[in-house]
């Protein structure tokens, strides 16, 4: 008797769940945080830069001797001004927030397509499953990319009347273009897991099928997926600005990152500024999400325990 | 073997098929005609253009007279310079465009592999981190910041390359260095990883415990193995290439078949686009095609039989 209330007095062992290990990992690895400080750092400069009191974008300096000025902090022109006379450095804030925006619908346009055509495949199987992926491998070995200058070059007029910006073409063509790699993730987990001897073993202890789906089957697929989707965001920013670079993504008077390298280099010779802040702050941003990325590849992935 | 290669290549064809069909359909749909953008012409005159080039046909029989011609080689006339085919175009950028992407594809394995494989036989060392450092750097910088930055540098201020033109010897130096950059990156990375994962295998210890002597080891044993993810990566890295040899092109003014396609997306010349759509994905379809018979050839654990 006096074993048993003690056990049951005995304060409840609090286990670790996946989450707080993956944390525990995330924070120990340096490259990864400071990747998800600056990350957050740019981010926050890029959302708040209507609030900072920067210059306006669009505004025209014609007080300056010339247009285009080096870096020059007494004026306030962090980064120089472009050859128009405007503000290099709150214009590459407002590409932020077109390139970033870009990079996060668009990564979520293929999250939903890749996952939902991976589990269905992985979760039917047979014949549909065979056919599902044999569209993914077609896919994937087209070219893809000159499809979306395609699409961007035949139907960006249009598309732009239509849905009245031109982004909403950029979001969909890129998105389309990037969840092959997600569908085959989300597959091969579904297929893996449901067979796995832990979700057996769940279902011989009469756990319900609504609970081993949350505790093991979505832990398990999440996190390669959250990682292929922090993956998936500078590989978007990069197709983005690929098409802006071209002048057949983001179009005036918007801006991307892309967009201020392309017209950075035509007055390279003149003014070197102009190319190199904005690339500067482009590579920066997707090297921090690249660290990310890795850092949560390896806080999650369970075979590293 | 040879069974395997027919069935790739007769299942080349339905790929190449739908690369046809999805970007004629494509081009087909856009708003407006290739006329449309000239002196507004009389009605007559355009009816006759109209018939010349086949367009007042209905669009599947356009398909069809396109396959046809397709099949024979011909890839119509070109919309915007009057006085070629399309095919001629192609001619006359190809070669240029070969050398270009060959030069860079040759320059990344023969740096990116070794580079891996001295970084993962000295990890944790300065030639492991330049690996490391230069694999990050590549995902992170794409050609359009490389291309710009150097010539900045090589050009601008050092002087050591001539900036424009295109003729010269020393002209093609920058254009294939920022063509091989990102993808010396992944040959490095990829390289390095399975080379870690190699010298880590039984069959290296193996031939260790036996007593030969290490170089042996290494290039009998441990190289081959570890470039077998190298070889199928070569069909991906060329598809690659082909993608940044169209910024390239676009960015030195080479005149390859990447910058016709930019312009012709430009311009509007949709038989252009089409053709060059079509060549690039064939050209892809074919070196992955390569790639996985190479892989079939070289790892005797593969038997398609």
């Amino acid at each position: 008797m006096t074993d048993l209330s003690i056990a049951v007095t005995r304060p409840e062992v609090k286990g670790r769940s996946l989450w707080a290990d993956a944390r525990r990992r995330f924070m120990h690895n340096k490259a990864a945080v400071v990747g998800l400080i600056i990350l957050s750092f740019v981010t926050l400069m890029c959302i708040g830069a209507p609030y900072l009191g920067l210059h306006d974008p669009e505004e025209v300096d014609w007080s300056l001797e010339q247009l285009s000025i080096p870096p020059n902090f007494e004026l306030g022109y962090y980064f120089g001004t472009d050859q128009n006379g405007r503000d290099l450095f709150v214009r590459t804030l407002y590409g932020g927030q077109v390139s970033l925006f870009v990079g996060f619908v668009a990564t979520m346009v293929s999250l939903l397509i890749g996952t939902l055509w991976g589990a269905t495949a992985g979760f039917l199987g047979g014949r549909t499953d065979g056919a599902m992926m044999r569209i993914v491998d077609i896919f994937y070995s087209l070219p893809f990319i000159f499809f979306v200058i395609l699409l961007s070059a035949t139907l960006g007029p249009q598309a732009r009347q239509f849905f009245g910006s031109d982004m909403v073409l950029i979001y969909l063509a890129i998105g389309a273009v990037s969840w092959l790699d997600m569908a085959r993730i989300v597959r091969g987990q579904t297929i893996s897991i449901r067979r796995k001897e832990f979700i057996e073993a769940a279902h011989a202890s009469g756990v319900s099928n609504w609970r081993i789906i949350t505790r093991h089957i979505i832990p398990n697929c999440l996190g390669p997926v959250v990682v292929y989707m922090t993956l998936t965001v500078p590989a978007v920013i990069l197709t983005e600005s690929f098409l802006s670079f071209l002048g057949m993504g983001v179009q005036e008077p918007n801006s991307s990152w892309g967009m201020l390298i392309s017209e950075g280099a035509k007055s390279m010779d003149i003014a070197p500024w102009a190319v190199v802040f904005p690339s500067a702050v482009m590579v920066v941003t997707l090297l921090a999400l690249n660290f990310v990325g890795d850092g949560l590849r390896d806080a999650l992935d369970p075979k590293d325990r | 073997m040879l069974n395997y290669t027919i069935r790739r290549l007769l299942g080349a064809i339905p790929t190449l098929f739908i690369i046809v069909a999805v970007s004629f359909f494509m081009v087909r749909m856009a708003p407006g005609g290739p006329f449309d953008k000239e002196r507004k012409v009389p009605a007559e005159v355009e009816a006759k253009l109209m018939e010349q080039y086949h367009l007042d046909e209905p669009l599947p029989q356009q398909f069809a007279r396109y396959i046809g011609n397709l099949v024979q080689g011909d890839f119509g006339p070109s919309f915007k310079y009057k006085d070629f085919t399309v095919s001629e175009l192609i001619w006359l950028g190809f070669p240029t465009s070969l050398a270009l992407g060959l030069s860079a594809i040759a320059i990344a394995v023969l740096i990116g592999v070794t580079l891996g494989i001295f970084a993962a036989l000295r990890q944790n060392t300065w030639i492991d981190y330049l690996g490391v450092g230069t694999a990050m750097l590549g995902i992170a910088v794409p050609n359009f910041v490389i291309a710009p930055i150097m010539t900045l540098v090589f050009g601008l201020m050092l002087h050591w390359v001539p900036v424009g033109g295109w003729g010269k010897p020393s002209n093609w130096v920058l254009p294939i260095i920022a063509l091989a950059i990102p993808q010396i990156a992944a040959f490095t990375r990829l390289t390095r990883a399975s080379m870690l994962e190699v010298l880590r295998s039984n069959f290296v210890r193996t031939a260790r415990a036996k007593g030969l002597p290490e170089y042996i080891t290494l290039t009998r044993h441990a190289i081959r193995a570890a470039l077998m993810p190298v070889v199928s990566y070569m069909g991906p890295a060329i598809a690659n290439i082909v993608t940044g040899s169209v910024i390239i092109e676009q960015i030195f003014g080479i005149p390859g078949i990447g910058r016709y396609f930019v312009q012709g997306a430009i311009n509007r010349d949709y038989t252009l686009v089409l053709g060059v759509t079509v060549l690039f994905g064939a050209l892809v379809i074919l070196c992955n095609l390569l790639a996985d018979i190479c892989y079939g050839l070289l790892d005797p654990k593969v038997r398609y039989d």
